[in-house]
């Protein structure tokens, strides 16, 4: 071989450029640690490596939902189980402790309570990027101010007012629970004071063990049972129970018990020297039992009327309030405004405000989440704090303590959660979620390690191959120089 | 036969050595020289009567294959031509950026759909609206700036035929001139080996340009011909003409007349050179294949992204109201619905055949009947209808479009109802949806038009009127203005969306990701039979995939051809080319011959001088 004609002298440039130029892009290659700059130097690998890219970009979208979720869901969990042991520690101090009025009207356990009103909202108004509890209306806090909800505004009336209103259309003028009491005769009718009304005692039955007491149903409107005495006259030891419903649901028996004895004890009534004698006895000892039943255990139920009214909406999100004033002599409710009560819950739509909010942690699949202030464990909370925190007792009312044990005994009832779900069940319910957040989120972590491997694999050079290759093309290189040195010598025109 | 003889013969040796020593000087000197052919001294002997009379020059020859510079120009050609091709594939590829780098368009789509899942978590966080944004702005950057790039390339093409063109005139003149040099010297003594030389430096430069077929004539001239059997040059040269373009979009096709061809006139025929498919290789070959075949599919294929990636977003699926028009059932729609480009699916079984047509909306009368391939769907028959038209003329249309078992009736208003065939019971409809692109961005569904066609600003709806919307919308998308105004938009698919429903952005991410669609077969992604099918992003993909491929392939097909070539060259250039070693062995050839009719030139003179010492 021999440099003797521009052929052979352009082949040898050429060859050696291609050398050289090969070893460029092995430098190149080093310095980058990349294979090629182009997808078109990837060969084959362009498809996979375009296509992981995509999942990689696709699944950490999916982890930053996911990570952002996990903050609110712990959050959330943590707001719950605040909430949880807030109701428990409530519900034992109601359940344990005695009654004992405080300066302002109110039991330190009902003082308690408002402070746990308080941190409701204040919990139920957390906000994180958004309100965790307003449902989908996330700008908006989903509670009112406190202490308005609790007392109202010079102009709007706060749950407070609305047991008030309560209270006193239960328990009507006369203080009897809407109900009247008349004689005629032999025959004492007792008659609801309005039909339809929403507010009093109902009558929903009544018996009798005595042969000679005849109580009948009138089916009136309103309506009345007539109890009529006849002779032979009662026994004593006989007893008259009546029952009446209340107007949070529980009833209530006033049972009466016949005596001779004049007079008679609490519960009983004297057998008079006849009938009509007797049933004016009656009238008088069922006056006061229902006075001391509407003292107590229909100013409690009132109480929690009051409550329920104004935490559930109707249909057009307001609380339903007694048509009055007058209340005393009210019959019916109607929809509050907004001018006249302080609307506590003003979050995203409460007929659909849990689950509302979808995150997407993979492709196609979904976890929804979202809460609100409205789900009903939070309303019993926030009724069962506010009816304790919103109802006042006097000193000077004989039937205060009982109205007051009747009242946190419903109150304790509500916070056991026993038919409904309790805050626990919410936490535990988020904290299941949370555990498929997590292992989704693991699942993502391991193929994107995954699929960068792959693109590793297909644009990272293999350096100790690259650096072997590298060895080998200077070797080549430099051969081919130093041969094309001594070739430079060869020719015949040295030698002549 | 005497003593002067030999000297005279002795001389004619020692000149004939002198023009071998003048020859060999020559091909040393030139040995570097591109394009020189070894010359060689032609000599034989000189016979007077029956006597050799010393040795004749007959003159100086160059040594040739023509066979093989045939061989060699056509590869070279194909070289030449792939070599345009590589070097616009790597501007191609070096718009998609580096792979690790992430700028591709692919990246750009996936990148909106990250942000549409970060809105999707945090509603009310207006940088999160802004980034989706942002993201889409990108991804109508990226289409304008490829869409540009293309439509540049194509312009540089345009100009490197320009040049091209003028190089091929200017050689063609200059083989002419030589031909004419050549032919008036055959007949003398003159040599034309050099001038022989120059015309094929001119021919090997020409068929780097263009294929051609070189016939070399009886004179000495040759004539150049086109692979098509155009004569261009023989004693004179034709003069290609070029109508050189200034600037070239999407719309301007080698079909309509939009970017320039090269065209020859001989007499008063003017021939279109390029439709005469007289350009198969050689470097305009490579650049005309730039400008109206490679880099038109790549606009095809940015405007297809472009397209669908629109549609996706915004088309919205209206199904018809079922309805019975006198006892036959089927189905009605509002046509007030439909936009231009907006279509309708009718499917209807007769006879227990199912069959599916696409009913598209026009506004261009010219453009009906539609082909089947207005719809990149296979199966399906397309019916155009000009919405413009009377309510008569459309159900009258359609009926004629139609089997007679799918009645068409006019329902009043704007109202048609497609029926079976009722009583006969031969035929059913199966059903009509509608798919349509609201133009408002609230109360139409979640969709939303995030682009805009800028021309018509409105969304694009892919009209098929005139040259079609489609066509070179890559470099028309924009992200609507109305978003950047009020980007709550993103959320509030209605006027009373909550500021926490993600709805929408899971559903555009949806849309984006994992809806199904078929891409054009003029993309040239995915066969003829079998659109290619999948979500947007998986298209975008695609198409950088497609073009890295095609890359590959050209510069595989580019290294394979320079590898013939380059051996061609080398093969012609060793058999014709200057070596030293031979130049130098002939040199002590000539040498020794010299000093040999030196020495007999001497000998004849002591030979003579004994002669004369005889005589003393």
């Amino acid at each position: 071989m021999q440099i003797s004609s521009l052929a052979q002298a352009m082949n040898f440039i050429k060859d050696i450029g291609s050398l050289s130029s090969k070893m460029d892009d092995l430098t190149r290659q080093l310095a980058s640690g990349k294979i090629s700059e182009t997808f078109s130097g990837l060969g084959s690998s362009a498809s996979l490596v375009l296509s992981m890219r995509s999942d990689i970009s696709e699944m950490s979208a999916y982890q930053d939902n996911i990570s952002y979720t996990q903050i609110r869901v712990s959050t959330m969990v943590d707001v719950y189980s605040r909430i949880d042991a807030m109701g428990r520690s409530l519900q034992s101090d109601l359940l344990g402790a005695g009654y004992e009025l405080l300066s302002d009207g109110r039991t330190l356990e009902q003082q308690m309570a408002e402070a746990n009103f308080d941190e409701l909202v204040a919990l139920m108004n957390t906000e994180l990027e958004g309100y965790l509890f307003s449902g989908e209306a996330t700008s908006t806090a989903p509670v009112a101010n406190s202490d308005e909800m609790l007392n109202g505004t010079t102009t709007k009336d706060g749950v407070s007012q609305y047991i008030e209103q309560y209270q006193e259309a239960n328990l009507g003028t006369s203080g009897l629970g809407r109900v009247t009491v008349n004689t005629t005769t032999d025959t004492v009718t007792l008659a609801e004071d309005a039909d339809p009304s929403a507010y009093g005692f109902k009558l929903s039955g009544s018996s009798t063990d005595s042969a000679a007491v005849t109580i009948t149903d009138n089916a009136s409107s309103p309506p009345s049972y007539d109890i009529q005495f006849s002779a032979p006259q009662i026994t004593s030891g006989e007893l008259i129970e009546l029952e009446f419903t209340l107007p949070d649901g529980t009833k209530e028996t006033i049972s009466l018990e016949a005596t001779y004895s004049d007079p008679p004890a609490d519960g009983q009534f004297t057998i008079g020297v006849d009938e009509d004698a007797t049933a004016a006895n009656f009238n008088t000892a069922l006056t006061t039992a229902l006075t001391e039943e509407a003292g107590t255990t229909l100013t409690a139920a009132a109480a929690i009327q009051g409550a329920d009214a104004y935490f559930d909406y109707t249909t057009n999100d307001v609380p339903l309030r007694v048509d009055g004033p007058p209340y005393a002599t009210a019959t019916g409710t109607v929809e509050a405004t907004e001018n006249n009560t302080v609307l506590w819950y003003t979050g995203g739509d409460p007929s659909s405000a849990d689950n509302t909010t979808v995150v997407q942690i993979d492709d196609g699949t979904y976890v929804s989440y979202g809460s609100s202030a409205y789900e009903e464990a939070m309303r019993d909370m926030f009724k069962s704090t506010a009816v304790m925190a919103g109802t006042t007792f006097s000193e000077t009312d004989p039937f205060a303590e009982e109205a007051y044990n009747a009242l946190s005994s419903r109150v304790a009832t509500t916070l056991t959660f026993e038919a409904s779900t309790s805050p626990a069940d919410l936490a535990t319910e988020l904290g299941l979620k949370a555990a498929r957040l997590d292992n989704t989120s693991a699942r993502h972590a391991n193929a994107i390690t995954l699929a960068e491997n792959l693109i590793g694999d297909a644009e990272n050079i293999d350096e100790y191959e690259v650096a072997v290759m590298l060895t080998e093309v200077r070797t080549a290189l430099e051969a081919s120089y130093s041969v094309t040195a001594m070739m430079q010598d060869m020719s015949l025109v040295n030698y002549l | 036969m005497g003593l002067y003889s030999s000297i005279s013969t002795a001389l004619s040796g020692l000149q004939a050595a002198q023009s071998g020593m003048t020859i060999v000087s020559q091909n040393i000197a030139n040995a570097n020289t591109p394009g020189y052919t070894k010359k060689v001294l032609e000599i034989e002997n000189a016979v007077s009567g029956n006597t050799s009379m010393g040795v004749r020059i007959a003159g100086v020859t160059r040594e040739v294959d023509t066979y093989l510079q045939q061989q060699m120009r056509t590869e070279v050609a194909n070289t030449s031509k792939l070599d345009v091709a590589s070097i616009y594939m790597q501007r191609i590829e070096s718009l998609f950026g580096a792979p690790q780098d992430e700028l591709s368009i692919a990246s750009a789509i996936d990148k909106l759909g990250s942000a549409l899942q970060d809105l999707s978590t945090l509603t009310n966080s207006s940088s999160a609206a802004s980034s989706v944004l942002t993201a889409a702005q990108n991804i109508a950057d990226e289409l304008n700036r490829l869409s540009d790039e293309v439509q540049e390339m194509r312009l540089d093409a345009e100009h490197e035929i320009a040049d091209e063109v003028a190089e091929a005139n200017q050689l063609m003149a200059q083989i002419a001139d030589l031909n004419v040099m050549i032919g008036q010297r055959q007949d003398g003594s003159t040599s034309t080996a050099e001038l022989e030389d120059q015309r094929d430096i001119a021919l090997d430069a020409l068929a780097t340009i263009f294929d051609i077929n070189v016939v070399k004539q009886s004179s000495g001239t040759v004539s150049v011909f086109t692979n098509t059997g155009q004569l261009l040059v023989d004693t004179k040269a034709a003069t290609l003409s070029f109508d050189e373009h200034s600037s070239i979009g999407a719309n301007a096709l080698y079909e309509n007349g939009g970017v320039g061809t090269i065209s020859i006139t001989n007499g008063s025929t003017t021939i279109d050179l390029i439709a005469a498919g007289a350009f198969s290789s050689g470097s305009i070959s490579g650049y005309l294949d730039m400008r109206d075949d490679v880099l038109v599919e790549t606009q095809t294929q940015l405007d297809e992204l472009a397209a669908e990636l629109s549609l996706v977003l915004s088309e919205e699926q209206l199904e018809g109201t079922a309805t019975t028009v006198s006892g036959a059932a089927g189905f009605e729609f509002d046509i007030s619905e439909l936009a231009s480009g907006n279509s309708m699916s009718l499917t209807y079984t007769i006879g227990g055949v199912e069959s599916t047509v696409t009913i598209i909306a026009v506004t261009d009368a010219s453009v009906l009947p539609l082909s089947d391939n207005a719809t990149a769907q296979t199966g399906d028959t397309v019916i155009g209808i000009d919405i413009t038209d009377t309510q008569t003329n459309i159900v009258a249309a359609l009926n004629a479009a139609l089997p007679a078992e799918v009645v068409v009736t006019d329902q009043g208003g704007t109202t048609i109802a497609f029926t079976d065939d009722g009583v006969a019971g031969t035929s059913d409809i199966d059903s009509l949806t509608a798919t349509v692109v609201p133009d408002v961005l609230q109360g139409e569904g979640k969709g939303l038009a995030l682009f805009l066609d800028s021309e018509t600003s409105a969304a694009f709806s892919d009209s098929l009127d005139g040259n079609g919307q489609q066509l070179g919308y890559a470099a028309r998308i924009v992200v609507n203005a109305a978003l950047i105004a009020d980007p709550s938009l993103l959320i509030s698919y209605t006027s009373t969306t909550a500021e926490g429903d993600n709805a929408r952005p899971l559903d555009l991410y949806s849309r984006l990701k994992e809806t199904s669609r078929t891409y054009a077969t003029d993309t040239g992604i995915g066969g003829i039979a079998s659109p290619y099918e999948g979500s947007v992003d998986s298209f975008a993909r695609e198409f950088i995939t497609y073009q890295a491929a095609q890359a590959n392939a050209i510069y595989a097909a580019r290294d394979a051809s320079a590898i013939i070539s380059d051996a061609l060259v080398e093969r012609n250039m060793g058999s014709s080319g200057v070596n030293i070693d031979e130049e130098m062995s002939d040199l002590i050839i000539l040498q020794n011959a010299y000093t040999a009719n030196a020495r007999v030139i001497s000998a004849v003179e002591e030979m003579f001088d004994t002669l004369m010492t005889i005589g003393r």
